[in-house]
């Protein structure tokens, strides 16, 4: 392997988001970990909001402990017992919230709605979406989790492909290669007409989107482990769920 | 057409998302971006180098490898270079085949070959290089411009097939021919690439091999090769070229499925649809040449690439080909093939005679041998049969099946072949019966738009002669006869169910006709609008230029109200596809040309209210009863279930997207329990949908203009050959299917009570009681955060709750009916969970998670007998039937713990995986342990038992014991039910399921007559075992000799359920 092979591996790992969280469990904690937990909350939550519908709660109750949850995780140290070995951010937090849910159905409901802040902004009519594509899915019951935790990803992925086309001032061409979900694709011959460009030069668009696509994959999923290994693992893991489906 | 090819990736296969482009496929970047020599690892940025080549760009990216624009340095060349991924040697044999075939692959000089230069390894990695094409690749010529002309098609397929034939010669197999291997050059010639190179890799680990390869491209391999035994050889590469024909005749491959396991289902076992459904304008020749090509007997295919091309040559020129279409003696063959059982029998009588005529012993007794090797042939390919007609899950085949399996019981079966012929019968017999219903005949020249039958209603509308329309029924009512003066009929859009308003499209435009005064009442002179009546009368909904929509007064023929969409289509020409009223008249669904979405109105002022999206046109759209849902269907033949909000107007949610043929949709109805769903589409026939299972129930050949059921059994009409028809369709006599609506929880544990109720935990908060010989729910038990329950002998319900352990006394309010009386708490305790009793309930145990100990209690359910633990995290507790055991299981150590009672002592505890669990056998001899599979020991000395009926399957799941200890049912493979016999563990019968989802909990009867078994998504099935045995009997497969207990009115349910055999 040459040096830059070895850096391109390990670059991600100087800050994953994870480590910064994991770190923040021992006695030193890092001034920045319960801003890093609550970004990678931010992120995740449809996936969590799935996985307690799917135990059986209504929208509105499972947005509820959702919501719960996330302040317990963020408010009271709810990482405490946080340590190396328990491994990906996305096996913890289902851990922790088959947890969660557990005590509090011992609490008789105290979650119930009022009275407590919201931390994490939900948007509960787009989780619900997710929730239904994610049980719609062909494949076993029992990995609606995973499911949507990967549509999560690639929707994080979209959002910062989006995000960097803005920037770059190519919104609207980046906008029409990526349709959001349930949107027609136009065919590219269209949108170069549109665009005012040849249809190889939206095609080297498409192509150089889709490298790009490929590599904040890797990122996105490199902020939720705190190895290499574990990234591949993850990478893998991710594709089995979205790719094996019989 | 080319809308069936947009829904799969044309690189790896997956189903895409709707909008989802395939050049974004999230299986193929999630694919890309976990390859560690993917864009972010393998190569550096900066160094772009492999051996004597510079890479300069990536040009492409398949499941097997990346390929890179390339200069050679050594000769200054522009080449490509392959770099496959993932993949390395699986052997120092597999690297020497390779290399072998890789230098022969090179040695293929051919115009129409891409050209291999050099083959080798970069750390481990191999590549290779060729001639660098620009050009584009077959696959997405046709994802972008739909099939190709049959000519063009088959000019380019004989320049393939004669590149392919050119390697045959030579020693070369393809082994991966698809339309992305195939490139245009600029000049439209085709070149093949990745000749005999690809296939021949082995993947790193099964992970790759299960994501990488074998999502490779399951749709164009011959049967042979997705079996993946035995050698290939060139008829599985012209098997691969007749599916490449098929593609770019029709636009998608010759098989599709949701799930890869589907495809190479279809690929092993279905026959294709005929191109000619697909696209009506490819030629018989072409169709007969491509079938010939899918024949799944390699020698029925072309001999060789070569005689292929040369038919291709013939058919392009109108000459006549070698191959023949399937004609009568094809048929016969064909049937042959499907009825080995006949056609064998029939062979072996000439054998036997030839036998006796010989006279000869040693030659009879050479017959004997054969025979018998044939008949054991002859069993298993009846029950293989049996099999793949039930894989097709279609309800007409029913009777196909039991022709087959009672066939096979007639050669006399082993235990095994018996145990296989249960399970295909149970599943055929767990089918609807289905049948038609002739209504009448209508003469050969009778169009049938100029006929209307309202099945519901009892009534119909013909033509009866030029501008003379005849009603009839409801079936006290005189035959009449209404005369529209000069307009003459071309259709019967719609009439309402007293046949006093019709709806008539006439060639000068679309009438509201009063039939009782013979009076036009509106007409809009357009002939193409749509127009549709109010289910309850009194005025409709009309299409007017433009798109506008106007709302007519059928006494008066004045316009109420005119609106149209905010965002009307330009073009007068275009205009509805569809128009809907809801049942209380106060919304409009409707489908526009240009648009591929469904505008949903309010009636009351014409304010667009919500929209639809479907990804294509939307040609048929249909109500519920309740008005909560609505069925859209599309111009590619898929159909959309939404629900809607429970108060207002919106949103609308997507519930099932449900699979049909390809082929318009031309009309839909629900049944009026909104249980099933029938569809109509353009050149496809009838389809009729199972909403709770999702499944296809049948599928029946005929047109359908407008379907109505009359029941929830009942739809039509339909027409076929001349014949218009209703379909029957009741309930399945053997097995029920329930989902728990409203919400989609997993079904966590189903206990019977002394009765036919059993009480049912539904996900981890519900309990209901249900009846336990057909599953319908009987009585909800509202209580939050039900974590277990059972029904004690005296009457009543046990449930744990965040209170503690609930009494709930039952009484029976009416016949057939249950009353929950007023709860209250025995046990008070918040973090109580599983609770269990004893044979004659005199004996509780309840467990605390919180703190991992359980507590038995005395007859009163309140003095204290005993307690033990610690079991961490305990969830689950069992009792043996005399309460001397409990066993206890929890998530947190995964494990089965069992306690003497009476002194509190553990005797046995065992690892059980997730989801840990444990029964005792109501004998008290046995203790079944299930979680990561399951396992039986004998209670006292715990030692395990063999259970030699599980050994096929791949996963085990919870298991029940029969109230009589001699039957043991275990979930297996996540969707079946197998029963075991106690003592011995063999198997006897596996239940096939129903629902999609997983099978999470198991019950049967107290007098073993039914079963339960609950899921995922809230699905229930009911199993009637006994008229299940009554009907096994009637087929010579039931287990005991003794006949099953008679419940209740058989009848002649034997002769009934099953066709006996000839």
């Amino acid at each position: 392997m040459t040096p830059s092979d070895a850096e391109a591996q390990s670059r991600p790992f100087l800050t994953t988001r994870w480590q910064v969280v994991l770190q923040a469990g021992e006695e030193t904690a890092a001034p920045d970990a319960a801003a890093a937990l609550e970004a990678l909350c931010r992120a995740y939550w449809p996936p969590l909001y799935a996985h307690v519908r799917r135990m059986g709660y209504g929208p509105e109750d499972a947005a509820d402990l959702t919501q719960a949850f996330f302040a317990r995780l963020i408010e009271n140290r709810g990482l405490g017992r946080a340590d190396p070995a328990r491994g990906r951010f996305r096996t913890f937090l289902l851990t922790a919230l088959q947890h969660f849910v557990r005590d509090e159905r011992d609490r008789a409901m105290t979650w119930k709605r009022g009275g407590r802040a919201s931390l994490v902004p939900l948007d509960v009519a787009a989780a619900e979406g997710e929730y239904e594509r994610a049980v719609a899915a062909p494949g076993p019951d029992e990995r609606v989790y995973d499911r949507a935790w990967a549509h999560t990803v690639l929707a994080l992925v979209r959002q910062r492909l989006l995000a960097e086309a803005e920037a770059g001032g190519r919104a609207e061409l980046c906008a029409a290669l990526l349709p959001a979900e349930g949107g027609e694709p136009e065919p590219y011959e269209r949108l170069g007409a549109r665009f005012g460009l040849s249809e190889g030069a939206v095609k080297l668009a498409a192509f150089r989107l889709r490298q790009r696509y490929r590599e904040l994959i890797r990122e996105e999923v490199a902020q939720t482990v705190a190895t290499p290994a574990e990234l591949e693992e993850e990478l893998r893991h991710l594709l089995a769920v979205v790719a094996v489906s019989a | 057409m080319p809308s069936t090819a947009q829904t799969a990736c044309p690189e790896c296969g997956a189903p895409l998302p709707a909008g989802v482009r395939p050049d974004f496929c999230p299986v193929c970047l999630l694919r890309e971006a976990a390859d560690p020599a993917g864009a972010a690892g393998f190569f550096p940025a900066s160094v772009r180098v492999l051996g004597d080549y510079e890479l300069l760009e990536e040009v492409a990216r398949g499941g097997m490898g990346v390929v890179f624009r390339a200069r050679q340095r050594s000769l200054g060349r522009q080449v490509a270079v392959k770099v496959l991924l993932g993949g390395h040697f699986a052997g120092a044999e597999a690297q020497a085949r390779f290399r072998e075939e890789a230098a022969a692959a090179a040695a293929l000089q051919h115009p129409h070959i891409v050209a291999i230069h050099e083959v080798g390894e970069h750390e481990g990695q191999p590549f290779f290089s060729m001639d660098f094409v620009e050009g584009r690749t077959l696959a997405s010529l046709v994802a972008e411009q739909g099939p190709l002309p049959g000519r063009r098609a088959a000019e380019l397929l004989a320049v393939i097939a004669r590149a392919v034939a050119f390697a045959h010669d030579h020693g070369v197999l393809h082994r991966d021919l698809k339309p992305s291997n195939v490139l245009l050059d600029p000049f439209g010639q085709p070149r093949i690439t990745d000749f005999g190179l690809a296939k021949r890799l082995r993947g790193s680990s099964a992970e790759l091999t299960a994501t990488g390869q074998a999502l490779g491209s399951p749709a164009y391999a011959a049967p042979e090769q997705v079996r993946g035994r035995g050698e290939l050889g060139p008829a599985a590469d012209v098997y691969s070229l007749g599916a490449l024909l098929y593609h770019l005749l029709t636009g998608r491959p010759p098989f599709q499925g949701d799930t890869l396991a589907a495809v190479l289902r279809q690929v092993a076992e279905a026959e294709p649809v005929s191109p000619r459904r697909l696209n009506p304008s490819v030629s018989r020749d072409l169709e007969t040449i491509c079938l010939k090509c899918l024949e799944k007997e390699p020698t029925r295919r072309y001999p060789d690439a070569a005689a292929l091309a040369e038919d291709l040559e013939r058919a392009v020129r109108h000459e006549p080909l070698r191959a023949r279409p399937a004609g009568p003696l094809a048929h016969a063959w064909r049937w042959v093939r499907r009825h080995p059982a006949v056609a064998v029998l029939g062979a072996l009588l000439g054998l036997t005679l030839l036998g006796v005529a010989a006279g000869s012993a040693v030659a009879a007794a050479r017959l004997a041998r054969a025979e018998r090797t044939a008949v054991g042939h002859l069993r298993r390919a009846l029950l293989d049969e049996a099999r793949a007609l039930r894989l097709g899950g279609d309800a007409l085949a029913r009777q196909a099946i039991l022709d087959r399996v009672a066939q096979a019981v007639a050669l006399g079966l082993d235990e095994a072949g018996t145990v296989r012929a249960r399970r295909e019968a149970a599943a055929a017999l767990a089918l609807p019966e289905v049948g038609t219903e002739p209504l009448l005949d209508l003469p050969p020249e009778a169009p049938f738009e100029e006929i209307w039958v309202d099945l519901a209603a009892g009534v119909r509308l013909e033509a009866s002669g030029p501008g003379r329309l005849r009603l009839r029924g409801p079936s006290d009512s005189p035959e009449r006869e209404v005369s529209l003066g000069a307009r003459r009929v071309r259709a019967i859009e719609d009439a309402s169910a007293d046949l006093r308003w019709a709806v008539l499209r006439h060639p000068e435009g679309v009438g509201l006709w009063d039939l009782a005064a013979g009076r036009l009442v509106h007409e809009t002179p357009r002939p193409l609008s749509r127009a549709v009546l109010a289910p309850d009368g009194g005025w409709a909904v009309v299409e007017q230029a433009d798109d506008a929509l106007a709302v007519v007064d059928l006494e008066s023929g004045a316009v109420r109200l005119e609106f149209r969409p905010p965002d009307p289509s330009p073009n007068a020409d275009s205009g509805w596809l569809c128009l809907s009223v809801s049942p209380d008249g106060a919304l409009l669904a409707g489908g526009r040309a240009r648009t591929n979405m469904t505008d949903l109105f309010r009636l009351a002022d014409g304010r667009r209210v919500y929209r639809l999206s479907g990804g294509e046109l939307m040609t048929a759209a249909a109500w519920s009863a309740d008005g909560r849902r609505l069925a859209t269907g599309t111009r590619g033949g898929r159909i959309y279930v939404w629900q809607g909000p429970d108060t207002g107007e919106a949103p609308w949610r997507l519930l099932h997207l449900l699979p049909t043929e390809a082929g318009a949709v031309e009309t839909l109805a629900f049944s009026p329990d909104g249980r099933r769903l029938a569809a109509g589409t353009s050149g496809h026939g009838v389809a009729v949908f199972d909403l709770v299972t999702q499944r296809r129930l049948l599928q029946a050949s005929g047109r359908a203009r407008r379907l109505g059921f009359d029941g929830p059994d009942r739809v039509g009409p339909l027409l076929d050959r001349g014949v218009v028809q209703a379909l029957h369709l009741p309930g399945a006599a053997l097995a029920q299917d329930r989902a728990l609506a409203p919400v989609r929880d997993e079904v966590l544990g189903i206990h019977f009570g002394p009765r036919r109720e059993a009480a049912v935990l539904h996900g981890y908060a519900r309990g209901l009681l249900v009846h336990g010989r057909d599953g319908r729910p009987l009585t909800p038990l509202n209580t939050a955060g039900t974590r277990d329950l059972r029904l004690h002998p005296a009457g009543a319900v046990l449930a744990t709750d965040q209170r503690g352990v609930s009494w709930w006394p039952l009484a029976d309010a009416a016949p057939g009916a249950l009353e929950v009386g007023e709860r209250w708490t025995l046990i008070p305790g918040a973090h109580l969970h599983g609770l269990a009793l004893d044979a004659e309930g005199r004996r509780l145990a309840v467990a605390d998670a919180r703190a991992g100990r359980v507590t038995l209690y005395d007859a009163s359910l309140t003095n204290r007998l005993a307690d033990f633990g610690p079991h961490p995290g305990v969830e689950r507790v069992a009792l043996s039937p005399d309460a001397r055991w409990a066993a206890t299981a929890g998530p947190e150590d995964r494990q089965v713990r069992v306690w003497e009672t009476a002194s509190g002592r553990e005797v046995f505890a065992t690892a059980a995986g997730p989801r840990p669990a444990a029964a005792f056998s109501p004998d008290g001899r046995w203790l079944v342990v299930t979680g990561r599979e399951c396992r039986l020991f004998s209670t006292g000395d715990w030692r395990p038992t063999p259970l030699p009926g599980l050994a096929d399957a791949t996963e085990t799941g919870v298991a029940a014991f029969a109230p009589n200890s001699r039957l043991l049912a275990v979930v297996v493979d996540r969707h079946d039910v197998r029963l075991l016999a106690l003592p011995g563990g063999h198997g006897l019968l596996t239940l096939h399921g129903a629902f999609p989802a997983r099978i999470t909990a198991l019950a049967l009867a107290p007098d073993s007559a039914s079963l339960l078994a609950g899921g995922g998504e809230g699905s229930l099935r009911a199993w009637r075992l006994d008229r299940l045995r009554v009907a096994l009997r009637g087929l010579g497969l039931d287990w005991d000799a003794a006949p099953p207990a008679a419940g209740e009115d058989f009848g002649d349910l034997s002769a009934r359920l099953v066709h006996q055999p000839r």
